[in-house]
């Protein structure tokens, strides 16, 4: 089972930069704000550029 | 295929296609599919109602950052995604706006501007766009320091969790028999993994342990510090001696169990200070100088300023009438609603109202010297010095430590002697590891979490924690009149003719057309659906008693009857004279909230004293209490502010509901402080309780939260108390080993869990 | 990026780079046709064998890796890569880093499924699954993903919105994780240019190869597509996800789960207990995550669904999210050790699989496809009744597939598991638990025809929504502005973010080339074997045999792996043990039983038998469905490549004498020809010695033959 030397220190590198990805983000305020994010991405500006816009056309035509 | 066709009464929005009644969804929609043509015109647009933004002494006031231009708004009416895109433009299209971040959670938009841009603009743009704002001044803002703190805390729950996942990894292979070189391994990884919950995860605990002893009350910190240490101090122990006694599994999920249901704890709090809880309650008022366009708000006003205070603003500063005569509801400060005719000369003392039409008025105590600031500065003063209770948690936990230690100790000499002392020593530590009272540890936050969830639910905000623990105790139940049993309004009650016909309603309004008199608002409301409009001329508001108006040669009279001609239920009467000789007579009451009567009952019933307490006449008071099944001995009245703190602090283990200002200083003196909704912004500011509900159900409501709290936490008390005596008695019968422990910790903790959300479950 | 007179000081336009996403998008398309027709080919050959026309590149043996690469890599992967580039630009607020890169990309990738398109068919594969490709395919793949991550991560770096949205957080997961366990499970010594060695033997390459399997199918088909499902779902419903919270919580728990769940795939095998208990615990764990996902997607459309359900978009999301469900709900499942002993190796696996790729992945990238294609070439879905038509036949598809596997699988392991009273096999005859689930695979073929009908239904809807894109559209230029920095706004602050990311990732790199070089050492030593059990490497003939056995795909339907229980002891003879396999380089335990475990064959039957049976399978097994297998009477065995396979298995520990190193191509030659000279005796043609099926025999003659002591005991754990 030598190859569990290999992969566990692996899992726990990974656990590791993981954990340390988390803590970037939260330091960074990735987590203060957790409900605004999912109404953002609704709206791109692409609307506003051009006129036509496919998301309704597409849903709501037939 | 379109959905529209499918689906008729509900279609999608134009421009967002959220489903809905309306072909737009929220105004947002409607504007942004529009494009921004008006938009961008308003946005060059400033409006005199926002020049105080700008006025360099504000800045200060509001800027939230010490180097950026950073403002913080509450935007009330937010109700779409298309809401957060539309306000996130304003950094589009007001060309010195840098950036424009709404957290639609809490309403706040935050700004940032460069160094020419104008927070007018930006108000006016964000009223072009259709919402009401209402900047938030920095001394408010709580967020920040809220956002950094939960930012630690999330750090440490994200390692406790990896690392306890990591470790029961570990542990599970232990348990199923790994075995050999791996085994060794394994025992240090769990250690190695363990350390920084040791140094960094816990280190809140050893803070709270630490200061628990300090101020020599035990806290619940004490405890779990106590099993955290000597459970990893014993695996440590194990590991060198290489006997296999290891706690890092379960102390681990222990230690994160605890940091999360605290976690939730601090959220359901922070709920209360959130803008959406105050601020949707407060409106900026704005007052324009005399002699100038531009406005200023309530801490703007100097001494011997002259300005002009609007139909329906609250008087901001204590000062003089400069207008002729006006017409003031004093009801915050004196709890009477029937308002008095100021005229020129007199004094006016901030947080009156003003009914009548716009005056002027000059400055002669600027805010912080107002006889309100006063109030408040006491009532601020009574809220620090209310001393921060024992939660119920550390009383218990305080007595289980106790019980642990002796129980410890004997077992350690009785089986030291019986067996030999390392056993002794092994099954002691074991002991005092099991018998960690994690359940109320853990149990007793996440109690707290779900009790704030429901009260928001039910329509009540509540400060912290230490108000439920008070809860319970409450004996005494101080109830203000105006505005709080009653509705804080005048309402048609009776009149004579019993019966009054088309005409005599058409006179009336015309006649109250003009007038600003609360009666006038009765009248018109009473009316509602049957009048037409009659103009009379020369119409002339005569202050203090009526109103005087022509119809062709008739000469029509509104005048207010004196008190003695009806008895004490009545606030108020008018009568109608067409050339002197009577028409009609029409009868006011404040009237008092349908369900007052039921929730004393029920509180009585619940064997709690009800009192009523008020600046207002004591006949009306006592006719109020007959109507409200209150007893005659139970009713205080005719108080000044001051007294009414008095009064409440001789009684113990009370709680005093109110809307004015007038009983802010009542209500921080006594033990529990509620304030109903639409109160005074400093009733508001000094309440433990709010109700985001208007009238007096959330009361009950309330006191039902409470119950349901008690009962759970009993409840869990009881199984944590189960719990650990079993498992104590495993430990000293040396049948606990760490997979025990390991069993045995999750499966109490769910049971914790389960019979919490089963107290709520209603 | 261009800057603009009419916008202030800031906001700029940019414009997204759709043009990758367009190539990537057709890409799908294509490959998309080539997996499921391979797939649809394979399901027919197992109702009625001669499907593979008698070609050799067509037997199920190749045509099976090819079939999962295709619908794995070059299906699924090109999806990806498509959904990843559009969301990732757009919820970024910044176009990709680099055009360049994109591209290298883009051809880079395609030109890896070629190869493997080439290689695989013509049996040059390591036989691990969904790693099969050989070594230089393997380093391009390396290459082509850093490039991929490169230009992920710079475009992070320089974004404009400040928050990164849950999907990103899924896709950077993907790349740091897939990144690991390509390099680790494809650490081989190559000894030919189009054959290599892996490093691990045996368990150890069981073990690494399904903590891989297991976690290609974790972070390949399951996060990427979560972060698809929270981009694309919020959009095409048009309404925010359920719970951004939740979504959140759900990343960070799958991400700190996953990764131990591989064991599983090696339950009742010769793995210690432990580890497979591990295995199962943590599978059993990862429901709850996964179900909070698949709760929070459906949840979205909470309150409109009666509305939204209309939309054939959200159709195929619906389904594609009760697939996810019901698979993630069966895995866990299946990894209960008595579920397993019975659901292992047969069909039920299968359809399992199936469930997820065609029901999960499968929908939600033709929903997805059907939402963004008019997007990006700026029109309108062509046909609205198309779409649901391709949804009901291709949901109808899946569910045939799916139901009649399942049965399969139940109904096979049950038959081989059975176990009279009398202590003696319910079904002894192989091939009668076959030919009972025969008519299973036909359903089965019919299912996935009519999958594959619906899925080219899809693509006749996507040619002619393109087709009517207008020619001379203008690039959809955006407004966007930087937002989010609400604190220290400095450009020095954000390099450091920027590299935050960056940053992490070198350090694990790092972690993971120091741990490799550091734990090499200690692998090659089998210090957890003991020592009087230690079993005889193969011979030089039989090492040639098994390179054909490899290349044939024989493992795909034939495991050498006999699990600790009842049934198969009396089947096959004693559990496999750790030393058995411990110098099979690559293991050959195999993970399906479309045919009986080989690992105890050898001396079972005469040489002639086996002659025989490849030659014509039927000739000895009436019902057989194993293909004929003429070309090994014809093609010749490479006996060149032998000496430097047998230096390289001595450097990883292997005992050969310097002799047989040396001479291994003349000793095995020597082998074939006594071995030809009996099989002619036999009564088989004369001069086989060159040709291959003489080395294969030898091989299958030599399986479970060499152990020292003849009765080995069940695994030990140390």
């Amino acid at each position: 089972m030598n190859i569990l030397f290999l992969m566990i220190p692996m899992a726990l590198a990974l656990g590791i930069v993981f954990v340390g990805i988390f803590f970037w983000a939260a330091g960074n305020g990735q987590l203060d704000d957790l409900d605004t994010p999912a109404h953002r991405i609704l709206n791109d500006n692409e609307r506003h550029t051009n006129h036509e816009r496919p998301s309704h056309e597409s849903k709501h035509r037939s | 295929m379109s959905p529209a066709l499918v689906n008729n009464e509900k279609q999608p929005c134009k421009y967002c296609g959220t489903w809905s009644q309306q072909s737009y969804c929220c105004h947002a929609c409607e504007v942004l599919d529009a494009g921004f043509s008006e938009l961008t015109k308003a946005a060059r647009l400033t409006d005199t109602q926002f020049s105080y933004l700008d006025l360099p002494e504000n800045q200060n006031l509001y800027q939230l950052d010490a180097k950026e231009r950073r403002f913080k708004f509450y935007i009330s009416g937010i109700q779409c995604s298309s809401c957060v895109h539309l306000l996130e433009q304003i950094s589009e299209l007001n060309s010195h706006c840098k950036m424009a971040r709404l957290n639609i959670a809490n309403s706040e938009l935050v700004i940032e501007l460069d160094a020419d841009g104008k927070l007018s603009e930006i108000a006016a743009l964000i009223k072009a766009m259709g919402y009401d704002s209402s900047i938030i001044k920095a001394n408010e803002d709580s967020y920040e320091k809220i956002r950094l703190e939960s930012r630690q805390d999330l750090k440490r729950i994200a390692t406790a969790g990896a690392l306890a996942g990591n470790i029961m990894l570990f542990s599970i292979a232990i348990y199923t028999g790994a075995s050999g070189s791996l085994l060794t391994i394994f025992k240090w990884l769990n250690f190695l993994l363990f350390l920084p919950i040791l140094f960094y995860v816990a280190v809140p605990f050893y803070r709270g342990a630490w200061a628990s002893l300090k101020l020599q009350k035990i806290h619940i910190d004490l405890p779990i510090v106590i099993a955290l240490l000597t459970s990893s101090g014993l695996s440590f122990y194990s590991l060198i001696t290489g006997s296999d006694q290891f706690y890092f599994d379960s102390t681990a999920s222990f230690i994160f169990l605890i940091l999360v249901a605290r976690f939730f704890v601090k959220k359901a709090q922070q709920k209360f200070l959130s803008p959406k809880n105050v601020h949707s309650q407060l409106r900026t008022e704005t007052y324009v100088v005399v002699g100038s366009s531009t406005s200023i708000i309530t801490e703007n006003i100097k001494q011997g300023q002259n300005f002009i205070v609007s139909q329906d603003q609250a008087i901001p500063v204590d000062g003089v009438l400069l207008s002729e005569n006006a017409l003031i509801d004093t009801s915050f400060m004196s709890g009477e609603n029937v308002p008095y005719t100021f005229t020129k000369g007199m004094r006016l003392f901030a947080g009156y109202k003003l009914l009548s039409s716009s005056i002027t008025m000059c400055c002669e105590l600027p805010l912080e010297k107002t006889r309100i600031a006063n109030l408040l500065g006491t009532s601020q003063e009574n809220l620090l010095a209310k001393n921060s209770y024992l939660t119920l948690a550390d009383k218990l936990s305080e007595k289980l430590i106790l019980y642990v230690f002796i129980l410890a100790a004997i077992s350690f000499i009785v089986i030291g002697f019986a067996l030999d002392f390392t056993e002794a020593f092994h099954r002691t530590l074991a002991l005092i590891v099991v018998a960690c009272p994690c359940a109320l540890a853990f149990g007793s936050p996440l109690t707290m979490a779900m009790a704030f969830r429901k009260s928001q639910k039910k329509g009540t905000a509540v400060r912290n924690a230490n108000v439920f623990e008070k809860m319970n105790q409450i004996q005494n139940i101080f109830f203000d009149k105006t505005g709080t049993l009653t509705y804080g309004q005048l309402q048609v009650c009776e009149t004579w003719p019993e019966k009054l016909d088309l005409n005599t309603a058409n006179l009336l309004i015309g006649l109250e057309k003009i007038s600003y008199h609360p009666v006038a608002f009765a009248l018109r409301s009473y009316f509602k659906n049957w009048n037409t409009e009659i103009s009379f001329t020369n119409h002339q508001e005569i202050f203090g008693s009526g109103i005087k108006a022509q119809l062709g040669a008739d000469i029509y009279e509104l005048k207010t009857l004196s008190a003695n001609l009806f008895d004490e239920s009545i606030d108020i009467a008018v009568a109608l004279y067409k050339n002197k000789e009577l028409i009609c007579r029409i009868y006011l009451q404040d009237k008092i909230r349908e369900e007052a009567a039921v929730i004393i009952a029920q509180l009585r019933a619940q064997g709690k004293n009800c009192y009523l307490i008020t600046g207002d006449k004591k006949r009306k008071a006592l006719a109020i209490a007959e109507q409200c099944g209150l007893q005659r001995e139970h009713v205080f009245a005719e108080l000044y502010p001051e007294d009414k703190k008095d009064i409440i602090a001789k009684y113990p283990h009370s709680l005093m509901i109110g809307d004015g200002v007038n009983d802010t200083l009542a209500m921080s003196s006594s033990e529990i402080s509620v304030a109903i909704k639409g109160s005074a912004e400093i009733a508001l500011a000094s309440a433990d309780i709010f109700f985001l509900r208007s009238g007096l159900n959330p009361l009950v409501e309330l006191f039902s939260v409470n119950e349901a709290i008690h009962q759970t936490l009993k409840r869990n008390l009881a199984l944590s108390l189960a719990y650990n005596t079993l498992a104590g008695i495993l430990a000293l019968c040396g049948f606990i080993n760490p997979l025990w422990a390991a069993v045995l910790m999750p499966i109490s903790s769910l049971v914790i869990l389960f019979s919490t959300l089963w107290g709520f479950r209603k | 990026m261009r800057a603009n007179t009419d916008l202030n000081a800031h906001t700029e336009n940019i414009i997204y780079d759709d043009k990758i996403v367009k190539y990537f998008s057709l890409a799908t398309f294509g490959w998309g046709i080539a997996a499921l027709l391979f797939g649809l080919i394979a399901a027919l050959q197992l109702a009625y064998w001669p499907m593979n026309m008698n070609m050799e590149w067509m037997t199920f043996g190749r045509l099976r890796p090819l079939h999962t690469n295709a619908a794995i890599f070059a299906f699924a992967g090109n999806a990806i890569f498509a959904g990843m580039y559009y969301s990732t630009q757009r919820l970024l607020k910044a176009r990709l880093f680099s055009d360049l890169l994109s591209k290298i990309h883009f051809w880079g990738w395609q030109f890896v499924i070629l190869c493997a398109a080439i290689t695989l068919p013509l049996g040059y594969t390591q036989s691990k699954e969904y790693a099969e490709l050989e070594w230089p395919i393997d380093i391009l793949i390396t290459v082509i993903w850093v490039v991929f991550a490169i230009n992920f991560f710079m475009t992070i770096k320089r974004r404009r919105e400040k928050h990164l949205y849950v999907g990103i957080w899924f896709y950077i997961a993907t790349i740091i994780t897939v990144a690991m366990l390509h390099i680790v499970n494809s650490i081989e010594i190559p000894i030919t240019p189009l054959k290599s060695i892996p490093v691990w033997g045996g368990i150890q390459d069981a073990l690494v190869q399904w903590w891989y399997g297991h976690n290609a199918v974790a972070f390949f088909l399951t996060t990427p597509f979560l972060g698809l499902m929270y981009y694309f779902v919020p959009k095409a419903a048009n309404r925010p996800v359920y719970s951004y919270r939740l979504s959140i919580i759900h990343f960070w728990a799958l991400v700190f789960i996953y990764i131990w769940a591989g064991p599983h795939h090696l339950l009742y095998t010769s793995l210690p207990e432990w580890a497979q208990s591990l295995g199962m615990v943590f599978s059993i764990m990862l429901w709850a995550p996964s179900w909070g996902g698949m709760i929070n997607g459906l949840m979205t459309l909470k309150g409109a669904f009666k509305e939204l359900i209309q939309n054939p978009v959200i159709k195929f999301f619906v389904a594609a999210l009760t697939f996810y469900g019901m698979a993630t709900f069966e895995g866990p499942l299946l990894s209960i050790k008595s579920i397993s002993a019975v659901g292992h190796y047969t069909d039920w696996i299968v359809g399992h699989v199936h469930s997820g790729a065609l029901g999960w992945n499968g929908m939600l990238i033709m929903g997805m496809m059907l939402w963004m294609v008019p997007r990006l070439w700026k029109t309108e879905l062509y046909s609205v009744k198309l779409a649901e038509n391709s949804f009901w036949v291709s949901l109808t598809g899946v569910l045939f597939y799916y139901v009649s596997m399942t049965v399969a699988g139940i109904t096979q392991g049950l038959m081989l598991n059975g176990v009279t009273a009398e202590g003696k096999l319910m079904y002894p005859d192989f091939v009668e638990t076959v030919t009972k689930i025969v008519p299973l695979y036909w359903v089965r073929a019919i299912g996935g025809a009519l999958f594959v009908t619906g899925y080219l239904i899809f693509i006749y809807n996507m040619y002619k929504t393109i087709k009517l894109a207008p020619k001379d559209a203008p690039e959809t230029v955006v407004k966007v502005t930087r937002t989010g920095w609400d604190e220290k706004t400095n450009d020095v602050h954000r390099k450091l973010e920027g590299m935050g990311l960056g940053f992490s990732v070198l350090t694990f790199v790092a972690v993971l080339v120091g741990s490799v070089i550091e734990i090499y050492p200690t692998l090659s030593l089998h210090r957890y074997v003991n020592p009087e059990q230690t079993t005889e490497p193969f011979s030089a003939l039989q090492i040639a045999g098994r390179g054909i056995y490899i290349s044939e795909g024989c493992y795909v339907c034939h495991s050498q792996q006999i699990r600790p229980i009842v049934a198969e002891v009396l089947r096959y003879g004693p559990a496999s043990t750790i030393e058995e396999s411990m110098w099979d380089r690559p293991h050959q335990w195999g993970s399906k039983r479309t045919g009986p475990d080989l690992s105890r064959l050898g001396k079972k039957y005469p040489d002639m038998w086996h002659f025989q049976h490849m030659i014509n399978p039927r000739a000895i097994t009436p019902n057989s469905i194993m293909p004929n297998y003429p070309w090994l009477v014809e093609k010749n065995t490479d006996f060149l490549s032998l000496r430097r396979e047998f230096s390289v298995m001595k450097a990883l520990g292997t005992p050969y004498d310097e002799n047989t190193i040396a001479n291994a191509d003349i000793i095995a030659q020597k082998e074939a020809k006594i071995l030809a000279d009996e099989l002619h005796k036999q009564g088989a043609p004369k001069g086989l010695e060159k040709k291959q099926i003489v080395a294969l025999i030898a091989y299958l003659q030599a399986l479970g033959q060499k152990a020292k002591t003849p009765s080995p005991t069940t695994a030990d754990n140390k």
